[in-house]
């Protein structure tokens, strides 16, 4: 990629206000969609869904302190605003956290599609060999800088709308009756799964990169709200298919419940309807995983003072498929990284932002700081 | 040089897909239509596989074939051993359960691989088995096609017009772990010259056969648990209307359809019981009547005479249910949803607390539709 492509203000790397809503969305709705209905209704019983919208709005204002942050230096990403406000060591710290950050999001998420892809439809095939399936096309996409990003998130809601339409197949093994009576157990279980939900809208954290990058800065706060609230509709709509679907017992023995019960779709013409949504859903987990992995070598070339992007990407990408090789994390250990990611995640998305926040507000109350 | 590179990378990561070892060619695999499961004699579990044969050569187009296994699982090793290709599931049409086998609650462990595996196809339907699960595997009517295509179909087509119930392994699996409603699948028996389905079998709240109840009970069933399929057709012989005739003709025979069933459920917790006030509204079509009635004028008399004998009809179902512990139902969904604070200290032993219910069932029919003659 020519330099341009990682400066976050030139022209050619201005993404729309769909774009950027799209691309936030994306990194939000990954993985964690195909389980959440049951994570929920292992704490909560059917009253799960409550938390996912508790979830929402706390992400929701998240997010805004984020834009709110970022208001603060339009030119630049969150590097150059750290680096502008406290300094180049500071912007080098930032930048290093978020190289970690990203690499591991990144490498997490697509370690897990493999081991779902292995799970459900090779089960004999060693997951590095899954993973360099993945590796040409998302060096293709990262290389592009933040526009191809965006336009593949576009490309990929689009072709994926079909989606949530075949699920409503589902209906008809709908029993109502589960989701009586709301808050069987009170207020108190339905508190505690918020702790899972917010977790699983992580994602918005790339606004800190592709802020710089949107066109019309006026509708960012808009942008960030509707993008969160399409995430939210997405996982009501999973978790309340699989909680009408299920029997509010039998939910929990299931580890990926939305697949388990896509496996009941069937047509005349078509059997194992769930082989077919894994494999495009498989598009929706890439957008996932790419955009942290366009993080991860943006802030790399920060911490290295330039040189070549492609190389760092080149260099992350056979990272990934090199440490799979080494070490080929099994679901067990999965499951337990992404746990351990999701704290540093909520430092890095919810916590951080409000610090910064809290900081630049006192900051800027003096005149010295005020450039 | 750049170039180089890049096809060299790209060419060595192809070298790698080979390594892809889940490839399997249709001709090396063996489809599964129908498993059998059952005691032997000795009580030891035999596992029967039956899977179509497509080759010329080949006179019978069905191949069957039985192991003895601890697992089902292993029994597909002990099976890949003697039929022609490897075993695969992900066809599987019926899973037959030998009536001797589903008499132990352990046999739902039998299962296990099923839900575990996601290789199976989850719809497969359970279907228990009135006799040796044998008789039925190694039976090929002349007359039919290959018997596990001609079991699926003749479960599918007796289900869609609600002469029996009819259920999935996921169904089952649901159903299973369902605390507020018991299991039913489909029961199977071979006569002298066909297999015959003509009733579904109860389980309890373990999987434990308890007994089975005959068509017309299963279409009063499903009018129970408002589970309509297409055509519910219903015949009763009204006792108002019968006289002394023919020894084999009922007078009072009146056949109908039920285009359409409103149900209403009440539930109420008085005095350490649940009271259930089932409501039905039924709109029938006549489609047969063997005596002279004026519907024209009359109609709510007719009604209220069928209304009577479907009342009487469906509380002796409800009695044999309560007297078994059985709530294939699922008025348990009810007692959770609206009075879940009694429902929470009989969760764990719902089929007792349903025994003890009190009931009160109401029938309304109402004849949209006398037919094409008065």
């Amino acid at each position: 990629m020519s330099r341009d492509r990682l400066k976050p203000d030139s022209k050619q790397n201005r993404i729309t206000i769909v774009q950027f809503v799209l691309t936030i969305h994306s990194m939000q709705l990954g993985v964690g969609a195909i389980s959440i209905p049951a994570d929920l209704a292992r704490i909560s019983g059917t009253d799960g869904w409550i938390a996912l919208i508790m979830g929402w709005a706390v992400s929701v204002v998240a997010s805004l302190i984020i834009v709110q942050v970022m208001k603060r230096y339009p030119k630049g990403t969150i590097l150059e605003l750290i680096a502008h406000y406290f300094g180049q060591w500071a912007g080098r710290l930032t930048a290093l956290v978020f190289v970690v950050y990203s690499a591991i999001f990144a490498y997490l998420i697509l370690d897990r599609m493999v081991l779902i892809i292995q799970s459900w439809i090779m089960q004999q095939t060693p997951p590095y060999t899954l993973m360099l399936l993945f590796i040409v096309p998302a060096y293709v996409i990262v290389k592009g800088g933040v526009r191809i990003i965006g336009r593949y998130s576009e490309v990929v809601v689009l072709c994926s709308l079909w989606m949530p339409l075949a699920m409503l197949v589902l209906l008809k093994e709908a029993n109502w009756l589960h989701l009586l009576p709301v808050l069987k157990e009170g207020w108190m279980p339905v508190f505690k799964t918020v702790n899972t939900t917010i977790i699983t809208f992580l994602g918005f954290e790339s606004i800190y990169y592709i802020y710089p990058n949107l066109d019309r800065k006026r509708y960012a706060s808009v942008g960030v709200a509707i993008a969160n609230t399409l995430t939210l509709l997405v996982y009501l709509f999973l978790t309340l298919i699989c909680f009408l679907v299920y029997s509010p017992d039998q939910i929990t023995q299931f580890n990926d419940a939305v697949l388990s019960v896509v496996k009941i779709i069937e047509f005349r013409f078509l059997e194992r309807f769930d082989i077919v949504m894994l494999t495009c859903y498989l598009l929706i987990i890439s957008k996932t995983w790419i955009p942290p992995l366009y993080i991860a070598v943006y802030c790399t070339k920060r911490l290295l003072f330039g040189g070549k992007p492609e190389l760092y990407l080149g260099v992350f990408l056979a990272g990934m498929v090199v440490v799979t090789y080494l070490w080929n994390p099994d679901w067990n250990e999965s499951v337990d990284a992404l746990k351990w990611f999701s704290n540093f995640g909520i430092a890095i998305a919810y916590v951080f932002p409000l610090c910064l926040w809290g900081v630049l507000s006192v900051m800027l109350k003096f005149k010295r700081w005020q450039t | 040089m750049r170039r180089a590179a890049a096809i060299l990378l790209i060419a060595s990561m192809l070298a790698v897909l080979p390594g892809c070892k889940d490839r399997l060619d249709l001709e090396d695999i063996t489809l599964v239509l129908m498993f059998g499961l059952d005691l032997d004699k000795d009580n030891k579990l035999v596992i029967y596989a039956s899977s179509p044969v497509f080759n010329k050569e080949a006179k019978n187009k069905n191949e069957v074939t039985q192991v003895n296994a601890i697992t089902l699982r292993q029994s597909r090793g002990e099976l890949e051993a003697r039929v022609s290709a490897l075993v695969s599931t992900g066809k599987l049409q019926c899973i037959l359960i030998g009536k001797k086998l589903l008499q132990h609650p352990e046999w739902v462990k039998l299962l296990d691989v099923f839900y575990r595996d996601s290789k199976t196809r989850v719809k497969a339907r359970l279907v228990a088995v009135d006799g040796p699960v044998a008789d039925i595997m190694y039976f090929a009517p002349p007359d039919k096609r290959r018997l596990s295509l001609h079991i699926a179909n003749l479960l599918d087509t007796a289900y869609e017009r609600n002469l029996v119930e009819e259920t999935s392994l996921w169904e089952f699996h649901r159903q299973l772990h369902e605390r507020g409603r018991t299991p039913e699948m489909t029961e199977l028996r071979k006569n002298k010259r066909e297999v015959v389905a003509d009733s579904t079998a109860l389980l309890n709240d373990d999987g434990k056969y308890v007994t089975s109840i005959g068509i017309e009970e299963t279409e009063l069933l499903q009018i129970l648990q408002k589970d309509k399929k297409s055509d519910l057709s219903l015949t009763l012989v009204l006792p108002e209307q019968e006289k002394a005739g023919a020894s084999f003709l009922y007078a009072g025979s009146i056949s109908f359809y039920v285009l359409d069933i409103g149900r209403k459920v009440r539930t109420a917790y008085t005095g350490g019981k649940f009271r259930f006030d089932l409501d039905f509204d039924l709109e029938i079509r006549l489609t047969e009547r063997f005596f002279a009635f004026d519907v024209l004028h009359d109609a709510g008399q007719l009604e209220a005479q069928i209304d009577k004998r479907l009342q009487a009809q469906m509380t002796a179902l409800i009695a044999k249910l309560q007297a078994n512990r059985m709530d294939p139902v699922g008025l348990g969904l009810h007692a959770r949803a609206f009075q879940y604070a009694a429902w929470k200290k009989v969760q764990d032993h719902w089929g007792e607390a349903f025994g003890q219910a009190e009931f009160k069932l109401r029938v309304h029919a109402k004849i949209v539709d006398m037919g094409e003659i008065t």
